[in-house]
């Protein structure tokens, strides 16, 4: 698509859209948000910017849409296999709290879950569109 | 309340049943999208309707308010949306590749596979 | 040690990941092949240990069991996971020479043990929203496979598959959210203490949603339409697979349905089950006498054969469940047995159609030898497995009076019989046509090797029918005898508690 207006737009807003979803999934465990719907907030960031750039762009954002699956795999088995080797139930939370001076911070296994997912949700949907967007030849 | 969504459920089956007895595989698709959301607002009904109250608990207490709305079924669409919504995407593709192979999308002629040798 | 319970969807779990970064195939193939023997002989562990110390139960997440996600597994479950995990062991050394390189570099492999991964979790979850995502990690793995190669039959096949899945899925989520609207719990054992003999029209309803999106699944009449569409599209090793485990996930699913929870109102939903099975066994019988693709015959036999485990669901005594354990898996040895050999034939024929193949006797008797055990104990033919299967089966009918579907049982037999027979006539022992054929051609060692062993393990319970029949009753047992399933998940609520 040749408008310079969506251009320029697509190219300042995929930055604010994958800052957003990342803000998204951190305040997910006990508010709304979570991995799905930032997954979901940053592939449309990138998707917006491929359908205005033509196919390549989704090949040419930071990773390759199969890695983002398999780093969302990777992320899910961990935050699931940590609480199993300190022998509890599969999928266990744990959580750790860290203290520094001004502020503490408690991170777990469902962030971990929530990470992965978020991977995983963009990597199935960059995979989705940009498959169909090879097969129609989208410029 | 339940009645009006008990209607909209029926309306959206009877939509999805019509759809997919067409002859188009696109139709087709369509009705399955009409299914899969006839079923999801049938699971959210069926989980009880409360009007006002989220599913969260107010800070600084640790017990639910009485009558807030069931999470349960909630979260139960969300599954099922995120799977419905993988399955669309994948059978739009294979009816695609199915069209851009035989540039027929007519269902009558999809029977090479049921054929008696 | 209670993580070993977790095991049956970890492994294909880790091997997921790890397939999809190699890139070599050879290396995907050792790992396939490891990670399906793992899966062996896990479950045969798990086996041992219910045996030992009854149902094995465990809370996902450590939350305790009406709220949480409980794992449980009983003897069926563990007789189901043992099958699996030979099946897929099998067909991971048959698909390394089968599938191709086309097929391997587009991820068959991760695809396969994602089948796997929900194949086993259905298998072993104790709630039934979550089977539904397992039954749904399992579809979305089959309809890729489904299409892997990009055929026109493939794809004509994939339509009609996935129209009739999609069905099926929406209608299991109806009953799911009528049920969970009736009772509150989604949770298995909760269910069956909940409804002891609630006889409310609501239950009626979603049982009945139930059972015909088990019975698509399962490939029942009248819903089986989709099956011989499909099964003998991809190429031989998947449809193996297929016809080895998917519906059999059905059958799985409605034995564990009807005899947990749904046994309210039963004078109904017997005849009912012993009507659609003695129509699914003897219209697919007469359906696959009629074919000449060896894959379509054996295509209508899997529906045929779906019927004799309804049958005994239908009939529900002890010994009738027992003989439905025991012929579901005697049928799945058997079956993916006679699917793969067939892709033998096909590569060494070039040629599935039985009227031009010929002569397969005399050029290659090994390959006769592995297609004609599976096939007779298809057929019921002593000492296979077969026999005993429909004995036990057979027995149950006449004790429990149920005369016309026992007929119907034997008079399919015989039909199978005689289809069997045919593919043997025409494709073994008939005499080729052109007459010219190159004796040099010898059948890959990786696609005769999983056929012996399948050809064993059939013979192998047919002969031991003895102790496995003692198996699979006790299984049986546990599954008629639900207060033990209750008190296995709910009871352990009360010691753990919920961080």
């Amino acid at each position: 698509m040749n408008s310079i207006i969506l251009k320029i737009t697509a190219k300042y807003l995929k930055p604010v859209f994958i800052v957003f979803s990342i803000y998204v999934l951190l305040r997910g465990h006990n508010s709304p948000g979570g991995g799905f719907i930032a997954g979901l907030l940053a592939s449309s960031g990138i998707l917006f910017y491929s359908l205005t750039y033509g196919s390549d762009a989704i090949n040419q954002t930071y990773l390759k849409p199969k890695s983002f699956i398999i780093l969302g795999l990777v992320g899910i088995l961990l935050s699931a296999t940590i609480g199993f080797l300190a022998s509890k139930p599969l999928l266990t939370g744990v959580w750790h709290t860290f203290k520094t001076g001004l502020f503490e911070v408690k991170v777990g296994t469902p962030l971990l879950f929530d990470s992965g997912v978020y991977f995983l949700v963009i990597g199935s949907l960059l995979t989705i569109t940009s498959s169909i967007m090879e097969e129609i030849e989208w410029k | 309340m339940e009645i009006i969504f008990a209607i909209a459920i029926g309306v959206l089956y009877a939509v999805s049943v019509y759809l997919l007895l067409r002859r188009s595989i696109v139709k087709l698709i369509l009705g399955i999208m009409f299914l899969s959301n006839a079923t999801n607002l049938l699971l959210f009904t069926s989980g009880g309707l409360s009007k006002g109250k989220p599913a969260f608990i107010e800070k600084g207490s640790n017990v639910p308010e009485p009558g807030i709305a069931d999470p349960l079924p909630q979260a139960l669409i969300l599954t099922a949306i995120v799977i419905g919504f993988g399955i669309i995407a994948f059978t739009l593709v294979l009816t695609y590749k199915y069209y851009s192979k035989t540039g027929t999308e007519d269902l009558d002629k999809v029977q090479e596979t049921d054929q008696f040798e | 040690m209670k993580g070993m319970l977790t095991l049956p969807i970890l492994i294909p779990l880790i091997a997921i990941p790890i397939l999809l970064v190699i890139k070599n195939n050879r290396i995907k193939r050792i790992i396939s092949i490891s990670a399906t023997a793992a899966l062996v002989v896990v479950s045969v562990h798990l086996l041992q240990t219910v045996q030992q110390s009854g149902i094995q139960v465990m809370n996902i997440g450590n939350w305790s069991a009406p709220i949480g996600i409980p794992i449980v597994i009983d003897l069926y479950s563990a007789i189901m996971l043992i099958m699996a995990g030979i099946i897929g062991f099998c067909i991971s050394i048959y698909a390394s020479k089968n599938i191709g390189s086309q097929r391997e570099n587009h991820h068959f492999h991760p695809l396969f043990h994602a089948l796997l991964l929900g194949v086993n979790g259905a298998f072993i979850t104790g709630d039934i929203f979550n089977l539904f995502v397992w039954f749904e990690v399992m579809l979305m793995a089959s309809f890729c496979l489904l299409i892997l190669g990009n055929e026109r039959a493939q794809l004509e096949g994939a339509i009609k598959y996935i129209t009739m899945s999609l069905i099926s899925s929406f209608l299991f989520v109806a009953g799911i959210g009528l049920i969970y609207g009736e009772t509150g719990t989604l949770n298995m054992a909760d269910l069956a203490r909940i409804i002891e003999d609630d006889d409310a029209m609501l239950m009626n309803t979603s049982a009945m949603l139930f059972f015909i999106a088990f019975g698509i699944k399962a490939a029942i009449f009248p819903f089986f339409y989709w099956l011989p569409a499909s099964y003998h599209t991809p190429p031989a090793a998947v449809s193996a697979l297929f016809a080895g485990l998917l519906t059999k996930v059905g059958v799985y699913a409605m034995v564990r349905f009807f005899t947990l929870f749904f046994v309210h109102n039963d004078a109904f939903w017997h005849t009912l089950l012993l009507v659609v099975a003695g129509a699914t066994m003897f219209i697919g019988v007469i359906m696959a006498a009629s074919q000449n693709d060896i894959r379509r015959i054996l295509s209508f036999h899997i529906i045929s054969q779906i019927g004799y485990m309804i049958m005994g669901l239908g009939i529900f005594t002890p010994l009738a469940i027992s003989g439905a354990i025991y012929f579901t898996f005697h049928n799945v040895m058997a079956k993916t047995n006679t699917f793969l050999v067939a892709g033998i034939i096909n590569s060494l024929k070039g040629s599935y159609h039985i009227k031009t193949l010929g002569g397969l006797y005399k050029q290659h008797p090994l390959v006769a030898f592995i297609f004609f055990i599976p096939a007779m104990a298809l057929a019921g033919l002593p000492p296979l497995s077969g026999f005993f299967a429909k004995f036990v089966l057979v027995k149950a009918g006449l004790e429990s009076n149920e005369y016309l579907i026992t007929f119907v049982a034997l008079l399919v037999s015989i039909i199978t019989l005689f289809s069997m027979v045919k593919i043997w006539g025409h494709a073994f022992w008939k005499s080729e046509e052109n007459g010219e054929h190159d004796s040099t051609r010898r059948p890959a060692l990786t696609l005769v090797i999983p056929c012996v062993l399948l050809c064993c393990i059939s013979a192998g319970i047919g002969i031991g029918a003895n102790y496995c029949l003692e198996l699979t009753t006790s299984a049986a047992e546990q599954l008629l005898d639900k207060k033990h399933y209750v008190e296995a998940v709910l009871k352990i609520s009360e010691h753990e508690n919920p961080h």
